[in-house]
């Protein structure tokens, strides 16, 4: 998805690069490399000429069982605002798709942050603006 | 660059059976082998990155080192549900700790719901003659270890001999990664 940039991952494998969560493609993905919490640094695309914010965003990942979603209005990435706590179903290692909703301001950052998982490594494969 | 996996091991078992002496030697090397004996009062986490032979793969091994009392097992409690890989400990010279084994692992098998607890028996103090009455014999242990899909293994931290069991540990890790990985890449 244009617009949104992966900041920093706590995890890395050469192999899996966090901008493969961004690129649109499912087959493509993020993967954790093992124990949690694992976290993803997010920047919004900011609205230019009056678009609106993002009302949301929708996470399609693996492993994920605790799913923290923090945002800051920033300029830098600090002072982050705890916006919900998700825990997302068992799908014994298949896709999970989830959307969070994005309310209450203008958003600059968002923290992703996998505070438990289902097994030992999740991923994350899709995330995708809801304008 | 190689890549680095980090993989959080538990020590479980009673006190004294040379769960500290294990990681320390683990992390240290034997001349950090302590003759006296201090009670773990708290938790003590010990990292050593492990290089996994013939791949570009390293795995940072964060052990876990918690007292076998009640009240420092309340500690490590939380971590029995997420931690990746286990250490069952008991000391060949005591009965006792090899009998208390298997409330340990049931109390770990209870914490994790339905995920497996992969893990090791360690036969500590092997360096001691077990030929006497009330010594733990090897087969029982391998018994033990045989019935719930763990590997078994004799030590003695005290002439340095941790290193395999944890090096396992960690090629498991390393395999269950790339199993994953490549799950994923044919879903």
């Amino acid at each position: 998805m244009a617009g949104l940039k992966v900041m920093m991952v706590s995890s890395m494998d050469d192999r899996h690069l966090p901008q493969m969560m961004t690129d649109g493609n499912e087959r493509t993905f993020w993967i954790s490399t093992g124990m949690y919490p694992q976290e993803i640094l997010l920047e919004l695309p900011q609205g230019q000429g009056g678009a609106k914010p993002p009302r949301g965003i929708q996470i399609s990942s693996t492993g994920i069982r605790v799913l923290q979603v923090e945002a800051s209005t920033g300029p830098a990435p600090i002072n982050f605002e705890r916006l919900q706590d998700v825990e997302l179903p068992n799908r014994s290692g298949g896709l999970q798709t989830e959307t969070i909703a994005l309310a209450g301001g203008s958003w600059r950052y968002l923290r992703l942050r996998v505070a438990r998982g289902w097994s030992d490594f999740c991923s994350v494969h899709k995330l995708l603006l809801m304008l | 660059m190689a890549l680095r996996l980090r993989c959080k091991v538990l020590l479980i078992g009673d006190p004294a059976v040379g769960k500290t002496a294990i990681s320390q030697t683990f992390s240290h090397g034997l001349h950090h082998f302590r003759k006296d004996y201090a009670m773990t009062t708290g938790v003590d986490v010990y990292m050593k990155p492990i290089k996994i032979p013939e791949q570009p793969v390293c795995v940072e091994l964060f052990v876990l080192d918690a007292g076998g009392d009640d009240y420092t097992q309340e500690l490590l409690k939380p971590h029995y549900a997420t931690a990746n890989a286990f250490v069952f400990v008991y000391d060949v010279t005591s009965l006792d700790s090899f009998h208390h084994l298997r409330s340990w692992y049931e109390r770990v098998q209870a914490a994790r719901e339905n995920a497996a607890v992969v893990g090791v028996v360690l036969a500590n103090k092997s360096d001691y003659d077990t030929s006497g009455h009330n010594m733990v014999k090897p087969h029982m242990g391998q018994e033990f270890a045989k019935a719930r899909g763990l590997e078994f293994f004799d030590t003695s931290a005290l002439r340095g001999e941790v290193e395999v069991p944890l090096c396992f540990l960690a090629e498991v890790f390393a395999s269950s990664y790339e199993e994953r990985r490549l799950a994923l890449l044919e879903m």
